[in-house]
């Protein structure tokens, strides 16, 4: 190794160390007493080991900094610093004075909000100061560290988050709609807070719509839309990160057709329970299931979104309703969901038992896609086998059916000829000759 | 989300009978020592976390043949770098990725022929920080705890880029002579004792 090398590989050493020994970032006291009093910015004990905190803390620090730098040179200027930093003004919103009147010589100063964008570690705290100013929510819902398993999505979005922040648009942007607020998810931590009760309802409010997640949230804590975080990459392909601009952009139109939807729900939900407790009543029978379409067609455009979820309870009532019509498409519409309820599956058995709608090819797709898990691939099997015996509707389906329960029959009940018998059913069926020849070489054991 | 498709475990795998014989301690070692080789490498600490897990299983899925220290953490090592380069994340500056004997040699050095898994130089790096300038330690902080870019931190202190770039580079290099100077000082302590 020659000198030169020698100091790159010690110096990369040594910045890996700084890394680890700097890593757990500590509340900088000098940033928190500088910042306003009145807000509250990630300071809570379980949030100090947070990439966030430390992304906030920085730009506390940045102002800080740079004000006072800009005030030592006299450099202040309508109250903007020198170097066009947005986080050096009065009020928490940017301002921009006449040039003419230049701001006094406090503006930035210790007593000052150094920082446009507060972020807050409790949900109610933000709620307030969002109803105040007529704004919603953005919540960053995670879970700790090491919980649920799901860590590249939470390094991830740990990643994202102070990238996309960590810019004047991003504050330009969003802060005269939105209070944003950092919700860590998980039952074990309702024992530290103020108010436990409150942190598990909210708790389970969010984590119905998934995590870790960037939710939009009205002041009363409805969750109105889930952004989008992967940029359509999905956590597998994890992109380098939004623009501000981009998620400024996905934040302003998912929270706008958010809030259409949930209203729209809220009224049908509303609607059709009234109606549902006047049923014996004249014509009862008749609003209920107008209602009930109006319900259907709703869930059809719920496709996809967080609302999804709070029409479920009136989807599962209509599957036993007396009109065929509305009964059938319920059904349909439930098993096209990603997690199929198990209720519908049995329903579906029920209202096409010889498979002559082709419910049952549809049951027994759904199952697959809700998962298989060792228990449960008897279950399954049985379900194939009953879809072969009654003849399936849909080829595209067996197809996929039939390929996944060689699978099982072979690796899991360890059934070679009931693994051959699926796999030569496939014989003429498959788009690839290739990956069918690969499975019958599987399961004939070559 | 839907609470009934939730109940699918993942089965852990088999341990063998290496895995076994193998010592809690020298589990613990090796572990801590390779999420660290991989933060090194340039790893953040999640993935170095989950590299350093798969690498620790092809260990008990397939150990080398050679069974004596050394040898299995070079093993764990390569199998470290090779997952590194896998996962296609760019490796941290300096860091020698492409010569895996040079890798290893500065590993080796770095952690006292796997004696430990440098826990001495961070122990050393703490009272070596003491050293530096307020600045530059101002500076160490903002860039490593908060984690400004250098463009930022050349705002934040009122320097130019490049400057920043000088300052960090010379504190990481008078950093490194210092705990070089405190872990040997430690290791002759040590030896006299």
């Amino acid at each position: 190794m020659n000198r030169n090398e020698n100091r790159r590989v010690q110096s990369s050493l040594v910045d890996m160390l700084l890394e680890e020994h700097f890593g757990e970032p500590a509340v900088d006291q000098s940033a928190r007493e500088s910042a306003a009093p009145q807000r509250r910015l990630l300071a809570g004990p379980s949030l100090r080991t947070h990439r966030l905190a430390a992304a906030a803390l920085a730009l506390v620090g940045i102002g800080v900094v740079v004000a006072v730098a800009t005030l030592r040179r006299g450099e202040i200027d309508g109250g903007r610093t020198a170097d066009g930093g947005g986080f050096a003004t009065r009020g928490g919103a940017r301002q921009d004075p006449a040039p003419q009147d230049p701001a006094p010589r406090g503006s930035g100063s210790e007593d000052a909000p150094l920082f446009s964008m507060p972020w807050f570690d409790d949900f109610d705290t933000a709620a307030a100061s969002a109803r105040e100013s007529g704004k919603d929510v953005i919540v960053f819902h995670y879970f700790p560290r090491n919980e649920h398993a799901f860590a590249s999505d939470t390094a991830y979005l740990e990643r994202m988050i102070p990238r996309t922040m960590r810019s004047e648009d991003f504050a330009n942007g969003i802060a005269d709609k939105y209070v944003l607020v950092v919700f860590i998810g998980s039952s074990a931590l309702a024992a530290d807070k103020s108010d436990p009760e409150r942190y598990l309802e909210l708790y389970h409010r969010f984590i119905n719509c998934g995590a870790p997640a960037v939710l939009v949230a009205d002041a009363d804590a409805n969750p109105l839309a889930k952004i989008d975080i992967y940029g359509g990459a999905g956590p597998d392909g994890l992109p380098k990160s939004k623009t501000s601009a981009e998620f400024i952009r996905d934040v302003r139109l998912a929270s706008s057709e958010g809030r259409r939807l949930f209203r729209a729900v809220a009224k049908a939900v509303r609607d059709y329970e009234a109606a549902a407790s006047a049923v014996g009543q004249a014509d009862g029978e008749l609003v209920l299931e107008r209602l009930a379409e109006g319900v259907l067609d709703l869930f059809q455009e719920t496709r996809g979104s967080i609302h999804r979820e709070r029409l479920l309870p009136i989807m599962l009532q209509v599957i036993n309703s007396e009109n065929v019509v509305l009964r059938d498409r319920a059904v349909l519409a439930l098993l096209r969901m990603y997690c199929v309820p198990p209720q519908a599956i049995v329903k579906a058995e029920e209202i096409d038992p010889e498979n002559e709608k082709g419910m049952l090819d549809l049951t027994t797709n759904a199952s697959m896609r809700v998962g298989i898990s060792n228990e449960s691939v008897e279950h399954f099997l049985g379900r194939v086998d009953r879809l072969l015996e009654k003849g399936a509707k849909d080829q595209s389906i067996l197809e996929a059916v039939l390929a996944k329960a060689a699978e099982l029959a072979l690796d899991v009940m360890r059934d070679r000829k009931r693994a051959i018998g699926y796999a030569r059913q496939l014989e003429g069926l498959v788009d690839d000759p290739a990956a069918y020849a690969r499975l019958l070489d599987r399961v004939l054991g070559n | 989300m839907c609470q009934w498709a939730m109940n699918f475990v993942m089965p852990a795998p088999a341990p063998t009978a290496a895995a076994a014989e193998m010592s809690q301690k020298d589990d613990t070692l090796r572990r801590s020592s390779l999420v660290r080789f991989l933060r090194w490498l340039g790893a953040d600490r999640e993935l170095a976390a989950d590299l350093a897990h798969e690498a620790m299983l092809r260990l008990l899925q397939a150990p080398p043949d050679a069974k004596d220290e050394a040898t299995v953490a070079s093993w764990l090592r390569r199998v470290a770098r090779n997952l590194f380069i896998s996962a296609r994340t760019r490796a941290r500056e300096g860091v020698p990725l492409d010569d895996i004997a040079l890798l290893d040699a500065a590993w080796r050095k770095f952690t006292a022929e796997d004696r430990d898994a440098g826990d001495a130089r961070l122990r050393a790096l703490e009272s070596c920080l003491g050293t530096l300038s307020d600045r530059t330690r101002q500076a160490l902080a903002l860039h490593y705890r908060h984690g400004l870019t250098h463009e930022e931190l050349a705002s934040a202190l009122g320097m130019r880029v490049a400057g920043t770039r000088r300052l960090l580079e010379r504190a990481r290099l008078a950093l490194a002579t210092c705990i070089a100077a405190g872990v040997d000082a430690e290791q002759r302590k040590e030896e006299r004792s």
